[in-house]
């Protein structure tokens, strides 16, 4: 237990995680003081300190965000050289399998990411109006976004600590294959209906967008996010490894893929990210972020563009598909 | 109309706080000249300061136009100072090397004026301020005068409703407080709230009508109409 503690990679990650943590507990508790202090119509001295603390706030925020950002990039960076320790772990998904933290602190980290981008949407439509209308709603979704860092705190704690090199893992093969010969795909898809959905589903995103269906666009973005997943490591990915029965979500974050997943995961998670928030504000607050429609419109379109390119250079140089 | 209630501002530092405005209230009607007067140390620049939504109060409030302007968010405030309000201040605070053109020019670009416009406009606010001759000289070869009359046209380039002096003749010879008295006089004509922070006597030579109020360590000693 704790064999990776003194790895450089997890020094420098759990070091920084430690900061991310203590700055989410102050916004925790800067919170707590906005929430139960803040009136707008009082003019006193501690009226005027709340206005100070809001800001530091709305710094400590952004700061989380991009801090976290990349933090998340170099822990699956981190997780990848990791795979050297950890018998049977090929690529990350051996290490992330290696206790049953591991799943958990991914999934926490995408939800705390998505939820700092929907608090500074919200932040920056209040500060944009003259009397702050959702001050104390901003607020409560902050104290939620402190509790997740927390969480993920320990969550990042308990992961590394419990990581036994002396156990051997899956590796990605016996994670994500069929060897057992049972579907893996949702709703009991097969491959051809899978792509032929996500394509469909692709092509309801982008226009949810274009014609400004915001509940449409609530509706397909989870189902495009999900198909996307299984896409992309049941389909797709087989093109970028150029081997059939290779079903990797972490290998293409590899070197020897280019670091093409990180572009991959990076422009699914912002794009679906991006249009649920303008959706859900636009329906909410009644105030349209076109900003944030358009990146997710490009993001996707990058997505699938680089999903697609692999599948065809396989099917120009080859003739053949996989 | 502008309106200052239960204002208080602290400094407060390592050595104890320091209370530079105590309980200050009055109001200024539109179109109204006021001169706030005081020694230097009174707290005039401070209240300046606050109603043009530079600095935030200690506690209590400004409000112009129903917007009480220190409870704005930040982006609301900036957009209240380029629109609504102009300020002169005692060190002219002009950029040395940009002719006086470009000077004028700057607070349009913050409200995104078209060029074209904005040369017109910034070349008009140079006629009012009777230095028009000297708009593509460099500001720091302007003499003190020349430099206050290129702040005043950048103060009024926006066309404000409210146009703030700190100390405008601190840095003047008599001939030139003349010519700022003046320039004063044509704009609260032209039906500008000004208020002008002074400890400057030449004041008194005003043909107008204003409001004094008197100011001592951060408290209001009084307030009287002057019929110039």
């Amino acid at each position: 237990m704790g064999d990776l503690l003194l790895n450089s990679y997890e020094i420098v990650y759990l070091s920084s995680e430690v900061i991310t943590t203590i700055f989410a507990a102050i916004l925790f508790t800067l919170s707590l003081k906005l929430l139960f202090g803040w009136d707008i119509n009082r003019s006193t001295k501690e009226q005027y300190y709340l206005e100070k603390v809001a800001y530091l706030a709305s710094t400590l925020a952004l700061f989380l965000f991009w801090v976290k950002t990349i933090l998340y990039i170099y822990l699956v960076y981190t997780l990848d050289e990791l795979s050297i320790y950890i018998a049977g772990a090929m690529c990350a998904a051996g290490v992330v399998s290696a206790n049953s933290y591991g799943l958990w602190l991914l999934g926490i980290k995408a939800i705390s990411l998505f939820l700092l981008l929907l608090w500074m949407v919200l932040n920056s439509y209040d500060l944009e109006q003259k009397n702050y209308p959702i001050f104390k709603k901003k607020i409560v979704l902050l104290i939620f976004i402190s509790l997740f860092i927390l969480l993920e705190g320990w969550l990042n704690y308990s992961y590394i600590v419990n990581i036994d090199t002396s156990l051997p893992v899956s590796c990605c093969s016996t994670l994500f294959g069929n060897l057992e010969g049972e579907n893996p795909l949702p709703f009991n898809l097969n491959t051809i209906s899978l792509i032929i959905l996500f394509f469909l589903l692709f092509i309801a995103f982008e226009l949810s967008l274009l014609i400004d269906s915001k509940l449409t666009t609530l509706v397909v973005t989870p189902l495009f996010l999900v198909l996307s997943y299984y896409s992309v490591v049941y389909f797709f990915g087989t093109y970028i490894y150029e081997v059939p029965t290779h079903n990797c979500p972490f290998c293409m974050m590899q070197k020897e893929y280019n670091y093409v997943g990180y572009i991959l995961w990076g422009t699914l998670f912002f794009g679906t990210s991006f249009a649920i928030i303008w959706a859900s504000v636009a329906l909410w607050l009644k105030q349209e972020y076109r900003v944030l429609k358009k990146l997710a419109l490009i993001l996707i379109a990058i997505f699938v563009a680089l999903n697609s390119s692999y599948f065809m250079l396989y099917y120009i140089k080859n003739g053949v598909l996989l | 109309m502008i309106e200052v209630k239960n204002l208080n501002k602290i400094y407060s530092s390592f050595s104890g706080d320091v209370k530079v405005l105590s309980d200050i209230n009055f109001k200024i009607n539109d179109a109204e000249l006021t001169i706030i007067e005081g020694v230097s140390g009174s707290g005039k620049s401070t209240l300046l300061s606050i109603m043009a939504g530079l600095e935030k109060p200690t506690s209590g409030e400004v409000v112009i136009d129903n917007d009480s302007i220190a409870k704005l968010p930040d982006i609301h405030i900036s957009r209240l100072r380029a629109s609504t309000i102009g300020m002169v201040f005692q060190n002219f605070n002009l950029i040395e090397n940009l002719s006086s053109l470009d000077n004028v020019l700057t607070p349009l670009i913050a409200l995104k004026t078209p060029l074209k416009e904005a040369k017109y406009l910034a070349e008009n606010a140079l006629k009012v301020a009777n230095i028009e001759h000297q708009k593509n000289q460099v500001v720091s070869k302007l003499s003190g005068g020349e430099k206050q009359r290129v702040a005043i046209a950048r103060a009024i380039v926006a066309n404000p409703t409210l146009l703030l002096c700190d100390e405008p003749t601190a840095n003047l010879d008599y001939k030139n407080s003349k010519i700022f008295l003046e320039l004063i006089t044509k704009l609260s004509k032209k039906g500008i709230t000004i208020v002008i922070a002074t400890h400057d006597p030449i004041f008194k030579e005003l043909e107008l009508n204003y409001s004094l109020i008197m100011i001592k360590s951060g408290q209001i000693l009084s307030k009287e109409q002057i019929n110039g």
